[in-house]
């Protein structure tokens, strides 16, 4: 047997490609350190100024008479720039002269219905090779013009966003975004309709992506469909409860419970035509949006097979309350699943439901510990008729019942004050 | 055939086992390094402007229950809890675990969040050592601390689990700093896949970091060698060894540091094992293990942008009790589970992930050290000529070089957390200087806490903390 370090050969040449390879990976992190650089370099020079300029400009500068102190018209808001020294700027047309000033951000003041500025405030012409703030925002790279977009967009609403819409359509951002959404690559359409959500924008296309092959752009258009609650959108939206993907149905739930009460009657339907695992989805929206409405559906679920309809039907009828509700929680205390009988109880305790207290009072001595537990915060919920039971079960000979009576009794959290005994 | 030669053909054949060895090592990890650039990538472009803000004012966001160990920890304890409490999420509830320390971490937490004593019904679902006292904070209604006696991080954790009622538990250490939308993000997977158990984010050391009130405002790479060496070995880690890993057959560590799970899994799997010193290591196998068992898929992922930052040792004897302790802990854990080893039953986790463990992870040191003890007897009597080597010493130093350059490159392009030329030259540096001394001394660490285990020697030893403020 001969070594196998005999022949140097090969391992000059692996030597060679690792000092090679080292090399190009060393010179690809200072390459990045340097794109790095000028990156913060472009931040501080446009992004900066225009985080500072944009909010005036979209609370309706644009178009703004200019009147000095003295009460003189000096012009229009026509555009707004930020020069290379970093400083943001309003653009002034001069409508009798047609000439273009720029006014120094700093000193302008909006009072009412125009821009106040000082009556010894010099106009500086516009000068030669002037870029105006749309054509700084086009010329910008497209993810920190992107990025300009979002950070704006989550922090405004109402007219303001409108604006900022407006301002993504003149620099082309808007366009953008929605070819994004019809490309094959989907982290394109993602990002795309990630902007587009953002501004409000993409009616078009965003109800076409809530059938998206990739979850992600699914979950995304659910994100996008809470600012538009459409009778079409919301259709869509239940039918994606059923979704196989979790992050889908989670921002389904988020969205729908976002939009409010303007979903009950469709969630109504819902519940009343579906029946299979999506009742689930649909269930637990409801139990976030209570209402009377809700009462049939969920008299109904009570009888479903699954434990876990069961459970939020129960929980359901917890939110919403009244003697139905309550006679049939009763009913569910003898449930055959635990899950059911502690959440009825809870819903019990939360409805303050007195007359139910020696029921509760029979699941102290449950054989499940949560429902137990749930039978003995329920009866703390109810008041003095429920202390007074727990208070006797303390003597009861199902030394579990007797237990979690005693652990109900004793105690004691931030929200209750003092121990009871 | 003379003794002499016998004893030639045996360093000879050696020479082919080492050989081989590294050839095996070195594609498993080129095979790490090629997935995790793969999911790094992935990952940027899921996560690229994601409104997390989203799952923050959710009311369908599942509830989250940060469990923190302390022991003797008054150093840090206060700016600790203090950066938990104003973590953004909805329903966070903080479980500060006292386990018995000496110092004064319990009157500290007392005094500044105005605890008072409480008396809450809560189920012993798993073991842990009986609680003294419970008590909720006036000022901040979701901050739980429990004392009770001293048992062990294992058992803190346990103590907090059976307190906690989030539907997921973040564990983690009382000096951890987690970044603020650390946790929405480590969140994404529970709500991504049913299946997952539990996921881990990126521990990087604070060491050389500017700390203010309880957040990392300014990341530098460390002055100290030390400290330095360990920044490249967390990024090397955790960013390709662990990311890695969630394409080719999950995880098998959720760091204790920084990691989180559903309850009912922790639950269903007995809590953390009190007689292991790898804890976060024994009940991930322990979790998925079971998984197998039951036949539930149950997957462990990492997630490299949350982060969490901790600090490291900064002397030679704390560090050196610390990796003797890992090894240690990797060797019981090896053993215990050893019946996951080449056990198809297991699938992907018995025949890969497992594996991996044994002969890249456990076995690396010993057939380092031996590479290390045979080379001057094979250049003693001339079986191999020097040149060569040198050449091979350059081969496997750049072997290592390219990994963890690779790894700083991926780091930098996802995250790009250092800005400035001098803290990329500094890692840089350190990475160039890793191989001459302080592998070795791992070396010896690791090995020594293998000896340990089989001499039945476990124990968790002090970490001195200087405090975070001081990071600069």
């Amino acid at each position: 047997m001969t070594s196998p370090f005999a022949d140097p050969a090969l391992l000059w040449l692996i030597v060679e490609i690792e000092v090679a390879t080292i090399a190009g990976a060393l010179a690809l992190l200072f390459a990045h350190g340097y794109y790095l650089h000028r990156e913060a370099n472009l931040r501080r020079e446009i992004l900066a100024p225009a985080r500072q300029l944009l909010p005036a400009v979209l609370d309706g500068t644009l178009n703004k008479s200019v009147v000095d102190t003295d009460g003189n018209r000096r012009g229009v808001v026509r555009d707004f720039t930020w020069g290379s020294d970093g400083e943001p700027a309003l653009v002034i047309l001069d409508e009798d002269s047609q000439s273009s000033f720029l006014l120094s951000f700093s000193a302008e003041r909006k009072v009412g219905d125009v821009v106040l500025i000082g009556a010894s405030q010099k106009l500086v012409p516009v000068p030669s090779g002037f870029r105006s703030g749309a054509e700084l925002l086009r010329a910008l790279p497209e993810n920190l013009r992107i990025l300009l977009f979002i950070d704006f967009g989550r922090s405004i609403s109402g007219e303001e966003k409108g604006n900022l819409r407006s301002l993504a359509q003149n620099t082309g951002v808007l366009a953008n975004a929605e070819a994004g959404c019809r490309s094959l690559w989907w982290w394109r359409r993602l990002h795309s309709l990630r902007l587009l959500t953002v501004l409000h924008a993409g009616e078009d296309i965003g109800l076409s992506l809530l059938s998206d092959k990739n979850p992600l752009v699914r979950a995304q258009a659910a994100e996008w469909a809470t600012d538009h609650p459409e009778p079409e959108v919301i259709k869509r939206l239940l039918e994606l409860l059923g979704d196989p993907e979790s992050l889908c149905r989670f921002y389904v739930e988020d969205s729908l419970l976002r939009m409010g009460p303007i979903v009950v009657d469709r969630l109504v339907e819902y519940l009343n035509t579906h029946i299979g695992k999506e009742i689930e989805e649909a269930l637990k929206v409801s139990v976030g949006l209570p209402s009377p409405q809700f009462l049939e559906p969920a008299l109904s679920l009570v009888k479903h097979e699954n434990p876990a309809v069961r459970t939020l039907a129960a929980s359901l009828l917890g939110s919403i309350g009244g003697d139905q509700a309550v006679e049939t929680l009763r009913d569910l205390l003898k449930d055959t699943s635990a899950e059911v009988r502690a959440t009825a109880a809870s819903a019990l305790g939360r409805l303050h439901y007195w007359p139910a207290s020696s029921e509760l009072a029979d699941m102290l001595g449950d054989p499940d510990w949560y429902v137990r537990r749930n039978a003995g915060y329920a009866l703390r919920a109810v008041g003095p008729p429920g202390i007074l039971v727990l208070r006797q079960s303390t003597n009861n000979r199902n030394e579990l019942a007797a237990e979690m009576a005693r652990d109900a009794l004793e105690f004691s959290d931030i929200t209750t004050g003092a121990q009871l005994t | 055939m003379s003794w002499l030669e016998q004893a030639f053909g045996l360093l000879i054949a050696w020479e082919w086992i080492i050989l081989g060895y590294f050839l095996f090592v070195n594609s498993y990890v080129a095979i790490l390094l090629v997935s995790a650039a793969w999911e790094t990538w992935q990952n940027s472009l899921k996560s690229r402007w994601e409104a997390r803000w989203r799952v923050q004012g959710s009311s369908v966001a599942p509830s989250l229950s940060m469990l923190v160990p302390a022991y003797n920890e008054s150093a840090t304890i206060l700016q600790s809890v203090q950066a938990l409490l104003a973590l953004y999420y909805p329903n966070l509830e903080v479980v500060v675990v006292n386990d018995g320390s000496k110092d004064n971490t319990l009157s500290l937490l007392i005094e500044r969040f105005e605890l008072v004593r409480v008396n809450p019904i809560y189920q012993q679902s798993v073991p842990a050592r009986p609680a003294r006292g419970l008590y909720r904070s006036r000022t901040h209604p979701n901050l739980l601390v429990v004392d009770k006696e001293n048992g062990g991080r294992s058992d803190a954790l346990n103590a907090a689990i059976n307190l906690a009622t989030g539907e997921l538990v973040c564990a983690i250490d009382a000096d951890t700093i987690i970044e603020p939308e650390g946790l929405e993000r480590l969140i994404r997977p529970f709500l991504t896949g049913g299946d997952i158990v539990a996921a881990g984010g990126t521990i990087r050391p604070v060491n050389g970091c500017i700390v203010q009130r309880g957040r990392v405002v300014s990341v530098h790479a460390p002055t100290r060698p030390l400290a330095g060496f360990q920044v490249v070995e967390y990024i090397r880690a955790f960013l390709f060894g662990r990311v890695g890993w969630n394409r080719l057959g999950g995880n098998l560590i959720v760091s204790g540091a920084f990691g989180m799970f559903r309850r009912d899994a922790l639950v269903a799997k007995g809590g953390y094992e009190k007689t292991c010193i790898c804890e976060d290591m024994e009940v991930v196998v322990g979790i998925r293990r079971r998984g197998y068992e039951q036949g539930i898929s149950q997957r462990v992922v990492y997630i490299p942008d949350p982060v969490g930052w901790t600090e490291v040792p900064e002397s030679r004897r704390v560090l050196g009790r610390q990796r003797d302790r890992w090894h240690n802990g990797l060797t019981d854990v090896i053993w215990r589970h050893h019946r996951v080893l080449f056990n198809p039953c297991y699938g992907v986790m018995g025949m890969v992930v497992f594996p991996y463990y044994l002969l890249v992870e456990w076995l690396g040191p010993f057939v380092e050290a031996l590479g290390l003890l045979i080379l001057p007897i094979i250049l003693l009597y001339d079986l191999v000529n020097v040149p060569f080597a040198i050449l091979f010493f350059l081969f496997a130093y750049g072997y290592g070089l390219i990994l963890s350059i690779s790894s700083m490159l991926l780091e930098e392009f996802s995250f790009h957390r250092h800005e400035t030329l001098r803290d990329r030259l500094l890692l840089v540096i350190w990475t160039l200087l890793e191989t001459f001394g302080y592998r070795q001394l791992t070396v010896y660490w690791r090995i020594r806490g293998a000896w340990n285990f089989f001499r039945g020697r476990s124990e968790w030893g002090a970490m001195e903390r200087r405090g975070f403020e001081t990071k600069t």
